[in-house]
């Protein structure tokens, strides 16, 4: 686990390496975990860039004691993320999209850049509780460590592994069910 | 498919849809081109806001109130030009607060005497200097005015002199 504190305080200093150092390090677990979201490839570019954009933009005011880069921009992602979520409002059926509204993930399956299996898995992580999914995604998806998850969600590490745990076992359990 | 599915086989599959999920290298270097735009922005380089580019290309409906100010304040500027070109009549030359001669004059007998600038231009309603102008004139004025007055009373006792002097040979 890289410590930042030094890294973030050369970044605040104007050093851009130190600042391109955070950003080739935690871009690809960002981008993941906001992929695994929204499962659209240049929506995830486009709101990960706007992360790291924010994160450049208010270094200054971000405190390393108070929690870590990798939590701060995770904090940003969701937060964007729910910002698109509302953006995107229901419109009201046209005409022929009854039948395909009507049997769910399908249109999502032939529509996503990705493939049936890892679609059907995304899909299922929908159905599992909110906390045993952040951690299965951080962990198996962004692959961050236990460490690192237990300091971003404020759980101790056994809490953790508890929630992987159930999660796993939830997730195998969806997947089982939809076959 | 999924029906006898390991916790070994759950893992592996989140290891493939990891791994589908990985950013390309394309878009890497897309995002740190961005990342240098912005960086070139949040330095001070002026950036136009979609607000900005909104007003800059607003039009006026032709029917707003502001437009049909607009269109009635032209055709009253037409009319004074029609009205004035045809008439021959001229707008007064002088505006409120300035002092003509007929005024200077009419306040000479005030301006001759010792009251000061300040209290005349009170009375005048005009400037200061506006009342120093016309003080200057009225003063030529009364001179002019004296001398007049000096050549007729040099006249009179002329002529009183004649007749003095005439009764006395008569």
């Amino acid at each position: 686990v890289i410590d930042y504190t030094d890294i973030i305080e050369k970044a605040k200093a104007g050093d851009q390496n130190a600042f391109g150092l955070v950003y080739t390090e935690l871009y690809t677990p960002v981008f993941k975990y906001i992929y695994a979201r929204s499962r659209d490839k240049e929506l995830s570019e486009n709101i990960t860039n706007d992360v790291f954009m924010r994160f450049y933009t208010s270094i200054d005011i971000y405190k390393t004691q108070k929690e870590t880069p990798l939590s701060y921009l995770f904090t940003i992602a969701r937060n964007l993320l729910i910002n698109y979520a509302k953006k995107k409002r229901p419109r009201p059926l046209e005409d022929g999209e009854l039948e395909t509204a009507a049997s769910p993930g399908l249109n999502q399956l032939e529509s996503s850049e990705l493939a049936g299996d890892v679609t059907e898995m995304l899909e299922a992580l929908t159905y599992i509780q909110r906390d045993q999914r952040e951690v299965i995604e951080l962990k198996y998806l962004s692959e961050l460590s236990n460490k690192e998850i237990a300091e971003m969600l404020g759980k101790s590490e056994a809490n953790v592994r508890q929630l992987e745990s159930r999660g796993l076992r939830k997730l195998r359990e969806q997947l089982e069910k939809h076959v | 498919m999924y029906k006898e599915l390991q916790d070994n086989d759950i893992v592996d599959l989140l290891a493939k849809t990891s791994s589908e999920l990985a950013p390309s290298e394309a878009s890497l270097s897309k995002l740190l081109s961005n990342l240098e735009q912005g960086a070139t922005q949040s330095r001070g380089v002026a950036k136009t806001t979609p607000i900005q580019t909104a007003r800059s290309t607003r039009t006026i409906p032709r029917n707003s109130p502001y437009m049909r100010f607009v269109s009635a304040f032209g055709g009253v500027v037409a009319i004074c030009f029609i009205y004035f070109g045809v008439t021959g009549n001229t707008i007064p030359s002088t505006t409120p607060g300035t002092v003509t001669q007929n005024e200077a004059i009419s306040t000479s007998a005030e301006l001759a005497s010792n009251v000061s600038i300040q209290a005349t231009a009170k009375n005048m309603g005009a400037r200061s200097t506006q009342a120093m102008v016309a003080k200057k004139a009225a003063s030529s004025e009364v001179t002019e005015l004296s001398a007049l007055l000096e050549t007729e009373l040099a006249a009179e006792v002329s002529a009183d002199t004649s007749l003095l002097a005439l009764s006395d040979t008569l």
